[in-house]
Formats: C-alpha cells, structure tokens, sequence
C-alpha cells in the first residue's frame, strides 16, 4: 500500500515535472533521481508516453501542450516516442478491427458446426446407450464366471506357496472393482507445439488424441535458459482459461530446449486451442514468452 | 571548446560502470538518456551535446582518481548540475523549427512523411518482439480516450500485475520498438530505399 502511494506520488510529481509546474526543490529531487536512479528514469519515460497520448488525443490545456511541444523540439528521443505512438495506436485500432472480424467469422462458423453436429450427437447417442446396455451386461456376466474360476485357482496357489498367510477370497474383492474389458497400458502421446502467432487453418498444429489416452504431452520449444520457472496455462478458442499448470522446469531434449507439460486428455474436446507459457520474473511476477496454437482431433471411440 | 577524451580516460569510465564492457558500454547509453532528457527539461539549448561533456568530464576525473568516488552517478549529477549553471550564463542561440511560423499550433510531423517507411519498419519491428510483448502493446493502445483507462486496467488484470507495472513494461517495449525502428529507417535510408 505504502509502494502504491509512493508510486503515485512519484508519478504526480513527474507530470508535474514534464509539463512545467513542479516546484524548485522537487524538480531538483527528480532531477537527482533520473540520473541515479534507473526506476525513476524509466518512470519518467512511462510518464512522458502518457501524456504523449494525452497530447495525441487533444487532452492537454493550452499551456501544456505548449511545454510539452518545446520540451520533444528539443528531445530527440522523445519526439521520436510520440510519432511511435501514433502509429502504434493506428496499427493497434486495425489489429482489434482484424481480431474482431476474425472472431465473429469463427463465432459464426462454430455456431452452424454445433447445430448440425448436435443432431447427429443425439442420434448416435440413443444408439450407442441401447447398445451399450446389452453388451454391458453380457460382459459382466461373462467376466463373473470368468474370474470365479480363477479365484478359486489363485486361491488354491496361494495357499500352497504361503502356507502362513491369509487366505484372501479374491472374487469378493474383485467383484468391488469396475468391471471393464482387460486394455492395453494407456497410451500418452507426445506432441511438439510451435511457438508464433496465429497461422491460416491449414497451418495449425493438428494434435490427434488416440481415443484410449488419458493424458496428453505437450511439448513447448523455449529460446533459452531465461527463467528459473514457467507456468503453462490453456485457453479455447473463445480464450476461456481452461487450466493452469506453474512451477515448471525447462528440460533439454535432443531436438532443443523446451517445457514439457503433461495435460488430462478429457479437457480436450474437438478444436482449436491455445497454450500460453510465462516465465517466472522477479516479485513473483510472470512474463509472457510465447504462445502456441493448435487443434485438437480426437479418434473416433472416445466423444463425438 | 570540448577536448578530446582518451582511450584510457573513456576505459576508466566504463570500467567504473560495469567490469564487463558490453554492459558497461548498455549502461553509458542509458546514463547518457538521462542527462539529455535532464538537460531537455531544463530548458538547454543542446541537451545532446551537453550530455556529452558531462559524460567526458565524469570519465576524466574518474580517471585521476578513480578510488575516491563512491558512486559515479552521484558525481554524474554533480557535473550536470554545474553544466547547466554554465549553460545558462552562456548566451543561448536556438535554432529555429523549420515550422517555427506554426509553433502555436505544431503537430508532430504525419509519418505519411517519411513514405511509410517508419510504418513498414514498425510492422517489421513488431514481428521481432516476442508473442506476449506484442499483444500486450497492441492491446494497450487498442482503445482511446476514457476507454482506454479500464481498458489497461483490465490488461493489467489479466497479466496478473498493477497498473504502473504494465505501464512500465508498455514503455521497455515502446524503448525497445523506437530503437528498432530507428535502426531499420538508418538502415533504408543507407540502401537508398
């Protein structure tokens, strides 16, 4: 609290400092400040793309437009921020026109894609639930008869190689568990992301998810060694954060550096998905190092 | 008149900043900005050159007597305050702006200006900023005037930090772009493009 009132303060003054109306002393102090201290230079700086803006926008008085005009006459690097930030917010105003468009058009697109898939889901639904239900019960039986014979034989092993212990009634226990179809050991498939922005569709990453995983591993190429640890977050396509993974380590792996993150196969659905990696800066803060884009197609067998 | 700085004197001097010298050499440019934005704001007529100078006579008197001063951007301070004393007693010729019969009504000038090539280098430099600096400057400046406050608000929120830190980060990466930019125009320019 006590840091935010300081930094306010700070940067009051500093305004104040940029448009002419600081007293002596604290014009002295400022000035102390930006030549030894870095944090009160780059304050200054942040300070002076504000009001930069302001000016942009018209929203300075008459008098301080005029300061401020006479100090960037005379400040290179400062005229040349003010002419960065016009076109930047022109190019930041045609960004979000592009983003907006693009996802109304996905919007749209997913809309006509849900209702058609919807219909057919139901359908398939009602079908695989009645059959379902029959080779469920078959199973079972099955199973049970199955696995009384072998309870009785284990048994009967059991006792003769340890004579001392417990004899353990093996088909009560199992009859607890969920009774399924014996399977091969779960799969977890590997998937190397690419980092960089958004590709036309035909460029995305495609992640097939075999319809037996239980979990996926993601693996995100990183730079270099800049961060002690990363945090890993997944977003849909409508940017809804759909887990977060942090204190994570990069690893090196033949191919390169990179963070590998290990996700449940059931978060992911049939589309297009966007992993966020940050890296842990100082006071606990992260930064944002790159983004990957993919889409995720699952194998017939687990959802449609 | 400015004398000439030797080699050993301008060795002296980043040595006392950093014992390595590409740090050293970061870390003269960024007290160099300082004293300029200082000298500007103070109202000299060649905030540039003035920097200059003090830059020179810190790294000649760290050089007769590197042991006794403590901090050298302490002294640095020091010897701008004396430069702009002087400064003030010398008579003060500032050029005109080519524009000076628009001075009440100046704008900065329109980057159609230039042929677009600052705007092509800006694209390029964005493209060398990494995935989450870019949407972040974007997304900063995607909105104006009273919108743009809860909108930077809701930035900061979403990054997980305050709003002087995001404000801050948006001016490293506004440093970072002008400097690129810079770089690209020079290098245009010299291809003759």
């Amino acid at each position: 609290m006590r840091i935010m009132r300081i930094e306010k303060r700070l940067d009051r003054d500093l305004r104040r400092y940029v448009l002419g109306s600081v007293d002596a002393d604290t014009r002295l102090a400022l000035e102390r400040g930006i030549v030894t201290e870095p944090d009160v230079f780059n304050a200054l700086g942040a300070i002076e793309d504000e009001i930069a803006e302001d000016y942009l926008e018209g929203g300075l008085t008459d008098s301080e437009r005029r300061t401020f005009e006479r100090h960037f006459r005379s400040n290179q690097d400062l005229r040349g921020r003010v002419a960065l930030i016009r076109m930047l917010r022109r190019n930041a105003s045609r960004h979000a026109a592009d983003s907006e468009s693009a996802r109304t058009a996905h919007r749209s697109r997913h809309r006509v894609t849900l209702s058609s898939w919807w219909i057919g889901a139901m359908a398939a639904s009602i079908l695989v639930l009645a059959g379902g239900s029959v080779w469920l019960a078959m199973t079972a039986h099955r199973l049970r008869a199955e696995l009384s014979q072998r309870a009785a034989a284990t048994a009967v092993r059991y006792q003769h190689s340890t004579p001392s212990a417990p004899t353990v009634p093996l088909a009560t226990i199992t009859a607890r568990s969920p009774l399924r179809e014996p399977t091969a050991p779960v799969a977890q498939p590997t998937f190397a992301l690419v980092a960089g922005t958004l590709r036309g569709e035909s460029a995305l990453t495609r992640v097939v998810i075999p319809h037996e995983a239980q979990t996926v591993r993601l693996v995100l190429p990183v730079p270099a060694a800049q961060y002690g640890r990363y945090r890993v977050a997944l977003l849909n396509a409508d940017g809804d954060e759909l887990w977060l993974v942090m204190k994570l380590e990069m690893v090196r792996r033949p191919e390169g550096t990179a963070v590998v993150v290990v996700a449940p196969a059931a978060t992911f659905e049939l589309g297009d998905y966007q992993v966020r990696l940050s890296g842990s800066v100082s006071n606990g803060r992260w930064e944002d190092i790159a983004t990957y884009d993919f889409r995720v197609i699952i194998e017939a067998g687990r959802r449609y | 008149m400015r004398t000439v700085l030797t080699a050993d004197q301008f060795d002296a001097l980043l040595y006392r900043l950093a014992p390595d010298r590409d740090t050293a050499a970061a870390l003269y440019v960024q007290l160099r900005r300082r004293l300029v934005s200082v000298f500007a704001y103070r109202g000299c007529a060649n905030p540039e050159e003035l920097a200059d100078e003090a830059m020179d006579r810190l790294a000649r008197k760290l050089f007769e007597g590197p042991q006794s001063i403590s901090s050298p951007q302490g002294l640095l301070f020091a010897m701008a305050w004396k430069i702009v004393q002087e400064s003030f007693r010398e008579p003060r010729g500032v050029d005109l702006p080519e524009d000076w019969e628009n001075m009440e009504t100046y704008q900065p000038p329109p980057p159609e200006e230039d042929d677009g090539r600052s705007q092509d280098c800006l694209e390029g430099c964005l493209g060398w900023l990494t995935e989450g600096d870019r949407r972040v400057i974007l997304a900063y400046f995607e909105r104006e005037q009273r919108a743009r406050i809860s909108h930077r608000m809701e930035i900061a929120r979403e990054l997980g930090v305050s709003a002087n830190a995001l404000r801050l980060k948006v001016h490293r990466i506004i440093v970072q772009l002008r400097t690129c930019v810079t770089e690209c125009r020079e290098r245009s320019a010299a291809s003759g493009m």
